[in-house]
């Protein structure tokens, strides 16, 4: 019955990757309608146009079919100097992100948890073939709606690990940190993509470093060291 | 029932009963390394773990979990010892029977102790990829170990999924009628993580099997005694308790739980005066708190609860309790193949899209359980079943009503289901009687009761009593009280025969004065009329009056849900007409919104009023309409679209601009410009009347793929009058500079989302520079800014609108 290198925990270098095969779809209403500009101090909006938005969010939850997969594992930080930014490297791997904003949002950090999640394709085939059919609101919302989803995904994943971590006396970051952000270049995704094998999950990577299908994404949390074993 | 059951049941009735504090960090602290298997670890320690064992007995626990919380075959794969889960379970339990044993041997009390059950770290079907069966036969792995050693009770605890606990629990149960435990864990939120309440947990796994049910972990007492006292009001088993010492908190770098063991023992009086029968401590407890829970506990007594009234069903997330007086409840007709062409083709398919639809148009429409019936030719029902169940938990998060004759399949469908199910139907037919009770009560569903028996249909409601009467005594047999009994009072065609409404009234009234729920199938009895919807409607409302209390119907019919909803008025279950008020007031204000719309009919409004209104509220089903009606009536095309509809998109704008309109609102209207001008277009172009405020190459760059944000600012231009030349997305610059100069382009518009692809922009310039092009570029997309424009020597655009408006001015300046 288990195998030893089934989907849930597979060996990619020395490494196991958690995967997450079915991860609950949650909808984030109010984050979604912020997102499209929703000011609810301001806004002018018939209930029809309203219905007809919640049920474009609703058509985005069941198109999307959450995935993702997670490594936990020991890093080691280097401080920046004169010369060169800070480095955070993920130990006993070749990987080394260059980024003073990571090195000081993991300072005190013992190990880090790398995620990536996706949506899946069905959700952004349909937002591509509502564009061709011209039918822009509705690509706008369900647009809009997977972004929120799948990114609440992550908090889904997190709200896990908080679980069992707190039982080993660490505590996970509550924010998170993505390439493409501040000094963490973009091009670093190309090695989450690789550490996390994300091809597994059916998700890709562009040479300009975007993940394909569209709504997928990455992120990195650190892990406080404990003080258990003091 | 074995005697270590009875004692545990005297020892709960008797006193509080005291639990251990966490054993994880008590193991670190004596030398558990990081990264390693605590359980592979306790077994090369025993002498550890009989520390920790013997710690906790003598600070007063009376049950101790064994250090297994990890020895799920799952679990211990992480660690490459699967195959050795029985032996590492039998070891470790063993380890604490021998301490137990030992303690009574040198005079001390002898703790029980349970046999400690962890969560696998694996999401098992409907909600994630293991195998329901396959997740019961690994967990009879970690049983069967922990049997052997002769662990007195079970405990499954730190759960996140009701389905696996259930996974769990039945297979502690298929193996074992040891007392057992089981406990989830609750965020502040006061859900778990896939979202289901305190009350669904419990009345789910009670009515499974489980002896005791409360939670443990995740928060500090504070929080947990109000989840507590939430479940303490539906279920009657004794309630478990083991909060955390606080909240986590980091101090200095470090994880501390900063409640301390006298603070963490005061709550022991409001945990048990809240339902509680065991306590115990999780993460950041200690012996020193234990003593301390053990010291305030000794003068308490547990209170007395009774068993909760009405009927207790639930979904894998929500409990739905019926009292007498509750609103009638709609059970959801539709997720049933019998006539319906589409859902059988789909079922046939195995497509389950349909029927997650289903399921939600239904929730929508005001459904409060849904029936799932697979019954029908060249399907195999059972599996369908699992598939439908498996398809509307995730979808719709409604109680489920099994509903087939199938005895297999109904007991597969309870077994899986990851709640407590009703099913539809049991009957006094003695073989399909004698096989469906003792499955109902093994997954402790509850039942709806068919008043025929074997090769009889009573037509009078006197017989149709006496069977109830028979099967509810065979039903509670098996445990089952009235209130889990629902009545159905067989509805009959009332065209071919004049008393069967009378006769099925009768049936329910009976049963209602009765304590049972009674429930009808309501559009049997309009069979052969013609307008069925008042004959339905009204026998709704006669039902309610004689006690139904719930009915099989689609949601979606308007006139029997208002007759429900009047119904539950008249019948005082609808406490201040609160639902009826509410119901109606928001019809109104919809009815009111739309007719304050200037719609299309309305006879005082123009067709120009009528193009811009409709461009204005972004009504995209009218325009094409409007559009042709006013070039029939002779309306110029170019005054149309110069004095009615630019003006129109252009207050749009302006409201985007205010925040009075979102995003949607904005491309609504842009969508109803863009259907009007297809209609206006091509006379335009006959009459000469199509100028274009100016040409414009659009692109996102090469590399981006994204280009949801571009298609919205070229959908903005056309509409203003704008020809855009749109190149699509990952356009290599060559390109772009090519059509500018092919288009004589005034503006190029390029859009980038990454920063890796932002990079080609001045690329663009350089290679437009070089190629002498006069044509100004516009940039935008969500990584650049309007300093990146600048520096780049372009110009910038945050959005549509302001697209728009560059546009415009950089054409003017051509």
């Amino acid at each position: 019955m288990i195998e030893p290198h089934s989907f849930y925990w597979y060996i990619v270098g020395m490494f196991p990757i958690r995967g997450f095969n079915y991860i609950p779809v949650r909808v984030p209403r109010h984050k979604i309608l912020k997102r499209l500009g929703y000011n609810s101090r301001s806004i002018e909006i018939s209930g029809e146009m309203l219905a007809e938005v919640d049920g474009l969010i609703a058509q985005a939850a069941d198109l999307i079919e959450l995935r993702g997969v997670c490594l936990r594992t020991a890093l080691s930080l280097k401080e920046s100097d004169a010369e060169a930014p800070a480095v955070v490297e993920v130990v006993d791997t070749d990987v080394r992100f260059l980024s003073d904003k990571l090195y000081d949002f993991l300072s005190g950090s013992g190990e880090i948890l790398i995620m990536g999640i996706t949506g899946g394709s069905r959700v952004t085939d349909e937002i591509k073939e509502l564009q061709l059919e011209k039918k822009m609101t509705s690509a706008v919302v369900i647009d809009a709606a997977a972004s929120e989803i799948v990114d609440d995904g992550f908090d889904w994943i997190a709200s896990l690990y908080s679980k069992e971590l707190v039982r080993e006396g660490r505590v996970l970051s509550t924010r998170r940190f993505s390439a493409g952000y501040g000094d963490f270049d973009i091009r670093f995704q190309n090695d989450i993509h690789s550490l996390l094998d994300m091809e597994r999950l059916g998700v890709s990577i562009t040479e300009s470093s975007m993940l394909l299908p569209e709504k997928s994404v990455t992120a990195i949390y650190g892990i406080t060291n404990g003080d258990n074993n003091e | 029932m074995n005697n270590m059951n009875d004692k545990i049941k005297a020892l709960i009735a008797e006193r509080p009963v005291l639990l251990d504090g966490a054993t994880g960090t008590e193991m670190q602290k004596r030398g558990l390394p990081a990264g390693v298997s605590p359980e592979l670890w306790s077994v090369e320690n025993p002498g550890v773990s009989a520390d920790i064992y013997r710690a906790y007995a003598e600070s007063g626990s009376d049950i101790l979990y064994t250090c297994t919380f990890g020895g799920t075959p799952w679990k211990l794969d992480e660690f490459g010892a699967a195959e050795r889960t029985e032996e590492v379970n039998r070891l470790i339990a063993a380890n604490a029977v021998e301490t137990a044993d030992k303690l009574a041997s040198e005079g001390k009390r002898r703790p029980l102790i349970a046999g400690d059950i962890g969560p696998s770290g694996r999401f098992i079907m409907p909600f994630g990829d293991l195998d329901f069966d396959d997740a019961v036969s690994g967990f009879k792995r970690q049983v069967s170990g922990l049997l052997e050693a002769g662990v007195d009770l079970f405990v499954i605890e730190t759960q996140i999924d009701i389905q696996e606990c259930r996974a769990a629990l039945l297979a502690v149960k298929e193996l074992t009628d040891k007392f057992t435990i089981v406990s989830m864990t609750f965020d502040q939120s006061g859900r778990s993580l896939n979202g289901t309440t305190p009350e669904a947990m419990a009345v789910t796994l009670q009515s499974l099997g489980a002896d005791a049910v409360g939670m443990n972990c995740s928060t500090g007492p504070a929080e947990m005694l109000k989840l507590i006292k939430r479940i303490s009001a539906v279920v009657d088993i004794p309630i478990v308790a083991k909060p955390n010492a606080g909240m986590p908190e980091i101090r200095e770098g470090k994880t501390v739980f900063p409640m301390q063991a006298e603070e963490f023992g005061s709550f022991a009086e409001s945990f048990v005066e809240a339902g509680v029968n065991i306590m115990g401590g999780c993460c950041g407890t200690g012996p020193e708190h234990i003593t301390e829970l053990s010291g305030k506990m000794k003068t308490l007594k547990p209170v007395k609860r009774s068993r909760p009234a009405g009927s207790l069903l639930s979904s894998a997330t929500e409990l739905l309790q019926t009292l007498p007086d509750s609103p009638i409840r709609i059970i959801g007709e539709r997720i049933n193949p019998t006539g319906k062409r589409r859902l059988q083709e789909e079922l046939k398919a195995g497509n389950m899209g349909y029927v997650k639809k289903l399921a939600r148009d239904q929730l929508a429409a005001g459904a409060d359980l849904l029936d799932v019936n697979a019954g029908m030719p060249g399907v195999d029902e059972k599996q369908t079943l699992l598939d439908i169940i498996s398809a509307v938990v995730p979808a719709a998060a409604l109680p489920l009503v099994i509903d087939s004759s199938d005895p297999e399949a109904v007991e597969a469908a309870v077994r899986y289901y990851p709640g407590r199910a009703l099913i539809n139907s049991i009957s006094a037919e003695k073989e399909k009687l004698a096989r469906l009770l003792p499955v109902a009560a093994r997954y402790g569903a509850m039942l709806v009761v068919l008043p025929l028996a074997d090769n009889e249909l009573p037509d009078k409601a006197e017989r149709r009593i006496e069977l109830i009467k028979e099967i509810a005594a065979a039903a509670a047999e098996y445990g089952y009280g009235p209130e889990e009994l629902i009545v159905d009072g067989l509805v009959m065609t009332v065209s071919s025969n004049q008393e069967a409404a009378s006769e099925t009234l009768k049936t329910v009234r009976w049963a209602a004065a009765n304590g049972f729920g009674t429930v009808l199938g309501l559009s049997n009895v309009s069979f052969g009329l013609p307008e069925r919807g008042w004959i339905n409607s009204s026998f709704f409302s006669m039902a309610a009056g004689a006690g139904l209390s719930w009915a099989i119907a689609n949601p979606s019919h308007e006139l029997l849900m208002n007759a429900k909803s009047a119904s539950d008025v008249l019948t005082g279950r609808d406490m201040d007409s609160a639902a009826y008020i509410a119901k109606f007031n928001e019809k109104k204000d919809a009815d009111a919104g739309k007719t304050a719309d200037p719609a299309p009919t309305n006879p005082e409004m123009s067709l120009e009023e009528l193009i811009a209104g409709a461009i204005i509220e972004g009504r995209r089903e009218d325009i094409e309409d409007l559009c042709q009606r006013a070039l029939e009536a002779g309306y110029l095309p170019s005054k149309l679209l110069q004095n009615e509809m630019i003006p129109a998109i252009m207050k749009v704008g302006d409201l985007y601009d205010q925040k009075k309109y979102f995003l949607p609102q904005l491309i609504a209207s842009a969508e109803t410009m863009e259907k009007g001008f297809t209609v206006l277009e091509p006379v335009l172009k006959a009459s000469g009347d199509d100028t274009k405020k100016g040409t414009l190459v659009f692109a996102t760059v090469q590399g981006d793929i994204h280009d949801i944000g571009k298609n919205i600012v070229v959908l903005m231009l056309r509409n203003y009058g704008f020809e855009v030349v749109d190149l699509g997305k990952d356009v290599k610059a060559e390109d772009i500079v090519d059509a500018a100069i092919a288009n004589n382009a005034d503006v190029i518009g390029l859009s980038a989302l990454m920063t890796t692809t932002m990079i080609r922009m001045p690329e663009i310039v350089e290679l437009a520079e070089s190629k002498g092009l006069k044509a100004k570029i516009m940039v935008g997309g969500a990584v650049v800014t309007r300093e990146w424009a600048e520096s780049i020597n372009t110009e910038y655009a945050a959005d549509g609108v302001e697209a728009v408006n560059k546009a415009a001015a950089l054409c003017l300046s051509e």
